[in-house]
């Protein structure tokens, strides 16, 4: 069954960091300083081998199990760091950011008025208050370099990033605002 | 793929209920952009993701072949077979804009999805979609 093997790939995402990033028009903020072309407007990126920890992995482990799955940001961080538009009707279920944190992976991706993107996906490990993201396949940059360096903090809730230091933009969705574990009150989002 | 399949398409919020057998669930107040499935077909890439209740789930993505009127879905990260084993055969066919996929052999599950009902360019009427 769709959701039975979904469940498989879900998990085996987390445990490999396999997968590809189909790219949107809008994620162009990224690609100006990854060190990549311009995005196409329909054509997805083609699918990427999965990232195999090398020796110069960055220390520490895997992602807390209080950080693991889905966070999201409001649609007004979406037209404010994508350029992309939320449709007509916004609501908090149609128009916003998402970040998935697995155990040794993190992806980030976006709805609104063109759909589903999936700009941005790859590997991170967390020692203490830092998390440092790497292999992004969006960036298109392989470990040592393209290393995305961030402390974070949970506070009431709420997953806030602060950059130390990025070769790629991530830090223009991660540190936008706090994510939220919720798309509205109550509604489970995660 | 041809260029003119290039792009998204979508099923309604209905689909992602009947395919997620009880497992996944449209919001409480579903509308069609928050609740549907998405195709991005590229010129040798394609892949499947839905919006439900749980987020985004980018769930499967691989490349794809079309000849003439048959599309081949392979290399899938979802199905996690190496080609030929993870090859899936469909004809397709584009009536009146809408996108319909036949299938002629899966190894994999696409079909539940692929088959499910015809793909439109569009999640309301006249919004564009992809």
């Amino acid at each position: 069954m769709w959701h039975a093997a979904n469940r498989s790939i879900q998990s085996h995402t987390l445990r490999k960091g396999r997968g590809a990033a189909p790219l949107g028009i809008a994620f162009v903020f990224l690609a100006s300083s990854c060190g990549q072309s311009t995005p196409s407007a329909t054509l997805p990126l083609p699918a990427v081998p999965s990232s195999t920890p090398t020796a110069s992995l960055p220390p520490g482990g895997p992602v807390p199990e209080q950080l693991v799955g889905n966070w999201y940001l409001p649609g007004a961080s979406v037209t404010q760091v994508s350029g992309d538009r939320c449709p007509l009707d916004p609501t908090p279920t149609n128009c916003f950011f998402q970040l998935m944190l697995g155990g040794s992976t993190w992806s980030i991706s976006y709805v609104a008025l063109g759909g589903i993107q999936v700009p941005s996906q790859g590997n991170v490990v967390v020692n203490s208050n830092e998390m440092d993201f790497y292999n992004s396949v969006y960036c298109g940059i392989q470990l040592p370099a393209g290393l995305g360096r961030f402390t974070w903090r949970l506070t009431a809730g709420v997953l806030y990033f602060t950059l130390i230091s990025d070769t790629c933009t991530r830090a223009h969705v991660l540190t936008n605002s706090g994510w939220a574990r919720t798309l509205v009150a109550g509604q489970p989002g995660g | 793929v041809p260029s003119q399949l290039w792009g998204n398409w979508y099923l309604p919020g209905a689909a992602v209920v009947q395919v997620g057998e009880g497992t996944i669930h449209c919001p409480s107040n579903p509308t069609p952009t928050n609740c549907f499935f998405q195709l991005t077909l590229g010129g040798s890439t394609w892949s499947i993701s839905y919006l439900a209740l749980g987020g985004i789930d980018a769930t499967s993505q691989g490349n794809v072949v079309a000849n003439r009127n048959e599309m081949d879905f392979y290399n899938s990260s979802y199905c996690d077979f190496e080609m030929g084993g993870g090859l899936g055969r469909y004809t397709w066919r584009l009536t009146a804009g809408v996108l319909y996929f036949t299938l002629i052999s899966d190894t994999c599950s696409r079909a539940l999805v692929l088959t499910n009902r015809g793909w439109t360019r569009t999640l309301v009427a006249g919004q564009p979609g992809g």
